[in-house]
């Protein structure tokens, strides 16, 4: 079951909730706030979500990944609200049989939360300056 | 006027990150226009617009969702159904 959280995400519980004797591969993605984009400098970023349908979207991102690869477990989570730099904004953790599927399918998850889940972050620039990101 | 010629469904649209700032609303009753046929996200969409002309600035880029499933100009909103409408999303 997806999550999200306005609380710092901790990548060992992340880990331990995947692990399995099913498993011979264990993953972690972990999305991070950096401090330039370009020549840009960030102090923190504000996340907000269309909570329901985040959680909706990120069941259909990760039953599509276990369509496409036998997996053994599944943790997605995302963090909300105020992140200063270097915190954790989301993670993806997939345990499987075997190392391809588990690197295949956690790509795919990243990729397609940050395509189709609805949330949005907002820029704070060392500028004193305030911007919504639009890819 | 004939009242009775006037048919009206309104539909509960919520509004999130740029698309809420713009507008100054994170939720509104919008009053849309029935002409004789389901209402669409298109009919939401203009008259979404027609309320709140700031938000041609994301013009084409704004997204919809009917209920929590993405949904294009020609998906129905049935009565009762609530609409999120939304910038391009930027999560990760």
């Amino acid at each position: 079951m997806p999550k999200l959280t306005e609380q710092p995400i901790d990548s060992q519980q992340l880990l331990c909730a995947v692990q399995t004797t099913q498993a011979g591969a264990v993953i972690l993605f972990l999305g991070t706030v950096r401090e330039f984009t370009n020549q840009r400098q960030t102090l923190a970023l504000d996340y907000e979500a269309f909570a329901p349908m985040a959680i909706a979207e990120m069941e259909r991102i990760e039953a599509e990944a276990r369509e496409k690869w036998v997996l053994a477990k599944i943790e997605t989570i995302h963090r909300l609200g105020h992140l200063t730099l270097g915190e954790i904004s989301v993670g993806v953790a997939v345990s499987a049989p075997h190392r391809d599927a588990a690197f295949a399918a956690g790509q795919y998850i990243i990729d397609e939360l940050k395509r189709r889940v609805p949330i949005w972050k907002k820029e704070n620039w060392s500028d004193g300056s305030q911007e919504w990101v639009h890819p | 006027m004939n009242s009775t010629m006037i048919h009206e469904q309104v539909v509960d649209v919520q509004l999130f990150a740029l698309a809420r700032e713009l507008t100054n609303v994170a939720r509104v009753l919008l009053e849309v226009p029935v002409e004789g046929r389901p209402v669409t996200i298109a009919d939401v969409q203009h008259a979404l617009m027609t309320r709140f002309p700031r938000l041609a600035s994301l013009g084409s880029k704004l997204l919809f969702a009917v209920g929590t499933q993405y949904a294009d100009e020609n998906t129905v909103v049935q009565p009762g159904e609530p609409v999120a409408c939304f910038p391009p999303v930027s999560g990760g």
